[in-house]
């Protein structure tokens, strides 16, 4: 009888409160503070003889727990709050700006600004976080108005800069705001699930170094512009990284690395599966230190979906970042190619923030709102291998006069347009097995003793050790050589040489086992998350040689013994 | 037969004891065992073996916090552990080995920075021996090839001296207890860096403030191939507070002042804190309308904790020796030398039987007193760093410099350590200004007044606190480029002192000329000596020769000095130009 109505009423239950505090949040009294203060700084600083024209706010509040283990035993376990600030304010006009690369800068941050980021205010305490906003601005105005001064003389002194597009796009207004996301870790256990994951690695004496990482974040972005803009943003993000390096009696060292990253904290494998995924690395690592040493060799290989997506991202993404078509120090690689063939016809790539999955797979570059707050969209970079549409941030690029939503940066570095997630689509796919066929015809014809099979490779974006960004570098981990027979040899030591970027118009199939990497990305702007997905593809000719070997030797006694008393 | 029960005695006493550490400390059996295995086995073919290994494991637990304006800025959630492990391995022998060297080709020498990683928290036998393994084969490997090297490089040099690179030292055994010392109460500390940042919050003249406390503690355990081993405690709590501002001219204005303590129970009250705050804050707005003066040559007295200030800045680190590496490039070790003379002061070594100090002034440092009036010192330890026993040492006899502070690493004419390693180098702990002619401060006052009136001044200056604002300690330069913003040169505390007795403060004054020439002329001291401590940097080419292998805090120095009366100091007017003032006004300002 009255079932409709109660199922009605429990529906309320389920998403009426939900529904309701979307709406009507209480305003959120920092953005509020924020938004007083940015206000006051543009009315004072009208008085001066050069207003600025452009100030924007970014107050990223960051909560990461970190754990780390190595070979069953706790490294370290740290759990920081963090509120830093980034202000954009822009003296001179939308067309030429305080912010105007100079030619031959060596980029040097000044200590002050260092200082004005950190030592925000922790406690929601409106004036205390105004006081610090004061200070920044007053320290960006004073620099910027010295930086004007520069560009105009470095405009004057210098050839015309071949791309004369402005400095800063006009954009609208938005507003909007999310909940403060829930975050959970549980740090002990996970202390003694890293404990248990990294302690099989011990076992082996080839295994000189083996560590996992839980970087467990949650990020609460508030964003206010003089264009009326506000914000709040707050996603958590919970990421697993497993590596272990084995040293091959030669002396060459051989890493392995998994990653594995999620928005949801029950996102990560369970333990049985990792633990599953650490015996493959053991087994792999014991293999490679037996492997053969790969050959210098031309020819054609195979990239896994795996490899292709780091690939795409290093080697072609990058490149498709807006600044490096306007920065006279880069390379420009596809300046000139818009609507120009740059792939084969059956490839495309989109960057797409606005994807939260593809299939059951979670795609960590996703964002509503990029760091500029404008916001995201899917952005077609290739159609049907021709170049369509750059990464842009509100940084201009001649031919492009709007943002596309990628200016992005981890808190504390300046904006630059970057990737979110990376997908990689072919209109035409055949089977694994296929292209394994397609790879042994292309060996048969090209009179090779064998093809290349690329399982695995690493890149700027696969682990997060690295301490300088060098995101156009990609080194292969795994790789076999696949025989006319069809048998495969895992061989090691395999470096890839030539400008790779010269594979991708030899990219002749691909296959229907597309694989996403999710990851995180470091170049000029900071570390930010990205993910990159694509399928497996056959290319005709790729050139390798043998990568350089550590000259360090294998260890001169062997490992200790594992308990007292019996040296 | 009676030394005989005694022995049995001390058997049946010790045994157990001996067992329940073996037991207890499974970290220190891992280093043990592993040390004499490496020492034994660790040898490539043809290739000399260590002659000396030693492991050190230092566990750290680190708290940092700081506000402002009534509101935290950082707080490291739970304290942050950590633990480092150092190797120090030497090959060759006591006389020539694989340190005191930096190669310029290869950009490596001493230890490098290379013989000091991060270790595993767990109590896991296997794991440190693993850890002290790998590092441990590293560094031999590194040691052989500087030292091979450093003998290419010195072969066929002219005027060697042959001082030798290691000193032998009596091995000793020391064994304190871990967590000695109650650990704070870290909710009690946010607490108080709320409390104490909200004393700014009725200044709005200041531009920045705030307070920061760290706590950390660093437990230290040490075995060395000589059958040294040791373990230590050291906690420290440092509370910063730092104001800055400018006045209407631009000139920068800030002052700081620092609390050290090792134990939570010997931090001041809070009320006490608070007053000090509030008479920081309220002399620095008074500051920002004060007078200044273009120049000062005459007599100046540094009173209270400025004493201790002024000469632990002069000669701080120079009390200790620092040995310059050889290297495959002789002008490196030319420039080297020049530059660090010029950052840290010359070094004193050469100065051994000179007159430095008036005749009645006498300086010792005295690691093994615990306390000053009640106050307990810095400096204190029963070892150092490298497993040495400490004592005292008397380093200005009647004026005279008489020896200087050492650590293992010899140089010309000082060969011995007087176990005075802190961190990468020797430093002095607690260092005792004494002297012979002291007078009370009324006395003292009358004198400063009596020379600047036969100079023909009406006033003379009188020096409560130094700062920055006299520029001879690296460390205080590092300070202040770290700090950079609005960091003032200017001493922040100096009076005008007039005959009639009244005090007028002074803003954007800095010390233009105080060589260590000077010290000499000091002619009278105070009656009463004043505590100052601070953290010292030890000099730098301790850090190329010798490598960094244990990690921590900077050593906290005290000085205990009785007031300084200077026949002559230089001040000049701090230099513009000055950053502009701010457009708009604070938002404390605002109502």
């Amino acid at each position: 009888m009255n079932t409709p109505t109660k199922i009605v009423f429990t529906l309320c239950l389920l998403f009426g409160p939900q529904a309701l505090f979307a709406q009507q949040q209480p305003a959120d009294p920092i953005v509020t503070a924020m938004r007083q203060e940015l206000d006051r700084s543009m009315q004072d600083f009208k008085k001066t003889s050069v207003p600025p024209y452009f100030l924007s706010y970014e107050l990223t509040d960051n909560r990461a727990i970190n754990v780390s283990a190595a070979f069953g035993t706790l490294i370290s376990t740290s759990d920081r709050t963090t509120r830093v600030l980034d202000v954009d304010l822009r003296v001179g006009d939308y067309k030429l700006d305080s912010t105007h690369p100079l030619r031959q800068e060596t980029f040097s941050e000044p200590l002050q600004e260092l200082e004005e980021k950190r030592n925000m205010p922790l406690d929601d305490d409106p004036l205390a976080l105004k006081v610090a906003l004061w200070q920044a601005t007053e320290g960006h105005y004073r620099r910027a108005v010295e930086r004007l001064q520069q560009v105009q003389a470095n405009v004057q002194v210098k050839v015309a800069q071949e791309d004369q597009s402005p400095d800063f796009s006009h954009e609208n207004p938005h507003v909007y705001s999310e909940p403060i996301a829930g975050f959970s870790v549980d740090e002990k256990a996970w202390e003694q699930r890293l404990r248990n994951l990294t302690n099989p690695f011990a076992e082996h004496k080839e295994i000189l170094d083996a560590s996992a990482q839980l970087d467990a974040e949650i990020e609460t972005r508030r964003y206010v512009n003089s264009d009326g803009t506000e914000l709040r943003m707050s996603t958590p993000f919970y990421r697993l990284i497993i590596s272990a390096t084995a040293k091959a009696d030669d002396g060459m060292e051989l890493p392995l690395y998994q990653t594995y990253m999620s928005f949801r904290p029950d996102g990560l494998p369970d333990e049985a599966a990792l633990a599953a995924d650490v015996s493959k690395m053991i087994d792999m690592l014991l293999a490679l230190t037996k492997a053969p040493l790969a050959e210098p060799y031309t020819g054609p290989a195979i990239l896994s979906g795996r490899s292709s997506a780091v690939f795409f991202h290093e080697i072609f993404g990058h490149r498709v970042e807006g600044q490096r078509q306007k920065n006279e120090d880069d390379a420009q690689t596809f300046k000139r190619k818009v609507n120009q063939s740059v792939l084969p016809n059956f490839l495309s790539v989109y960057s797409d923030p606005t994807l939260r999955q593809l299939k059951h797979t979670e795609l960590v570059g996703y964002y509503p709102f990029d760091d500029e707050g404008v916001p995201a969209r899917r952005v077609t970079i290739v159609q049907n291998g021709v170049l369509k549409e750059f990464l842009m941030s509100r940084a201009l690029i001649t031919g492009f006069d709007h943002s596309n939503g990628h200016g992005r940066r981890q808190q504390g570095f300046p904006v630059a347009a970057r990737q979110s997630n990376l997908i990689v689509e072919s209109s035409k796919s055949v089977s694994r097995g296929e292209l394994k066929k397609m790879l042994i015809e292309q060996i048969k014809a090209a009179k090779k003793p064998y093809g290349l099979f690329f399982d695995d490779i690493e890149g700027g974006f696969t682990f997060t050790q690295r301490v300088v960004p060098n995101a156009f570098n990609v080194r292969p981990t795994v790789v076999y050589r696949v025989y006319p027979d069809g048998r495969e040899e895992l061989v090691r030591g395999v470096d890839l040489i030539g400008t790779p970027l010269t594979s991708f118009s030899k990219i002749v199939a691909a296959d229907d086992d597309v694989a996403v990497f999710n990851g995180v990305c470091g170049a000029e702007s900071g570390w930010v998350p990205v993910s990159a997905s694509a399928p497996g593809m056959l290319i005709s000719q790729i050139e390798v040689q043998r990568k350089e070997k550590s000259q360090e030797r294998a260890p001169l006694l062997p490992p200790p013994p594992a308990s007292a008393g019996n040296n | 037969m009676r030394s005989k029960w005694v022995f049995v005695a001390w058997a049946i006493l010790a045994a157990p004891l001996l067992q329940a550490q073996r037991q207890e400390d499974v970290i220190m059996r891992a280093m043990k065992d592993e040390l004499a295995r490496s020492m034994s086995q660790l040898q490539l073919p043809q290739m000399e073996k260590p002659y000396f290994l030693a492991y050190r494991v230092q566990d750290i637990t680190q708290h940092e916090i700081s506000a402002t304006l009534g509101s935290l800025t950082s707080s490291s959630g739970p304290p942050v552990r950590s633990r480092l492990i150092g190797v120090e391995l030497r090959v060759g022998d006591y006389s020539l080995d694989n340190t005191n060297f930096f190669s310029m080709r290869s950009f490596s020498g001493g230890a490098m920075f290379g013989g000091i990683e991060q270790g595993s928290l767990d109590d896991n036998y296997a794991q440190i021996r693993r850890e002290f393994w790998l590092t441990t084969d590293k560094e031999y490997k590194q040691a052989l090839e500087n030292l091979s090297a450093k003998r290419a490089a010195l072969k066929g040099r002219g005027g060697n001296e042959n001082i030798p690179d290691f000193s032998k030292e009596t091995p000793v055994t020391v064994n304190e207890p871990s967590a000695a010392v109650v650990t704070p109460n870290l909710g009690e500390l946010e607490s108080t860096a709320r409390d104490l940042s909200t004393v700014f919050r009725s200044a709005p003249e200041i531009d920045r403030s705030s307070v920061a406390i760290r706590y950390s503690d660093v437990y230290t355990r040490y075995v060395n191939s000589e059958g040294t081993s040791f373990t230590r405690s050291e906690p420290l709590i440092k509370l910063e507070v730092t104001a800055q501002t400018q006045a209407a001219d631009g000139l920068p204005i800030s002052d700081s002042f620092e609390v050290y303590v090792r134990n939570p129970a010997e931090m001041p009250s809070r009320d006490a804190l608070r007053a000090r705050v509030q008479q920081m804050s309220a002399s620095i707005v008074k500051l920002r309308s004060a007078s200044s003066l273009d120049r000062y040559n005459g007599p100046v007295l540094f009173e209270g904790a400025a004493a201790g200030e002024i000469f632990l800045q002069q000669f701080g680190s120079r009390l200790a020796t620092a040995r310059t590496p050889a290297s495959d490039n002789p002008q490196f070790e030319m420039v080297f030398d020049q530059m660090l003379d010029r950052l840290g002061g010359p070094p004193l070594q050469d100065k051994v039987g000179a007159r430095i100090l008036p005749s009645f002034i006498s300086v010792r440092d005295n690691p093994s007193q615990a306390t000053f009036n009640g106050v307990a010192l810095l400096g204190s330890s029963p070892v150092d760093d490298d497993g040495v026993k400490t004592r005292e040492t008397v380093l200005v006899d009647r004026g005279v410099l008489k020896n200087l502070l050492a650590s293992r690493v010899p140089v010309r004419g000082i060969l011995q350590s007087t176990g005075s390693r802190r961190g990468w180098g020797a430093l002095p702990s607690n260092i005792f200004v004494t002297s012979e002619k002291t007078m009370p401060a009324d006395e003292l006052r009358k004198e400063l007044l009596r020379l600047a009136k036969e100079r023909g001044l009406d006033y003379a200056l009188v020096v409560r606190r130094v700062g920055a604002g006299s520029q001879e300690s690296l460390l205080e330069m590092a300070r202040q480029m770290a700090s950079a913003q609005n960091n003032s040169q200017s001493i922040p505390e100096v009076y005008k002192l007039y005959s009639d007795g009244h005090e007028e403060p002074l803003r954007g004054v800095r010390i233009s000329d105080l060589p260590a020439e000077s010290f000499k002329e000091i002619v009278a001291t105070g009656g009463s000596p004043v505590l100052y401590s601070d953290e010292l940097m030890p000099r730098l080419n301790s850090l190329l020769s010798m490598g960094l292998s244990s990690g921590g805090n900077l050593p906290v120095v005290s000085c205990v000095s009785p007031a300084l009366l200077f026949e002559e100091v230089s001040f000049a007017k701090s230099e513009g130009p000055f950053p502009p003032t701010p457009v708009s006004p604070s938002p404390l300002a605002q109502k």
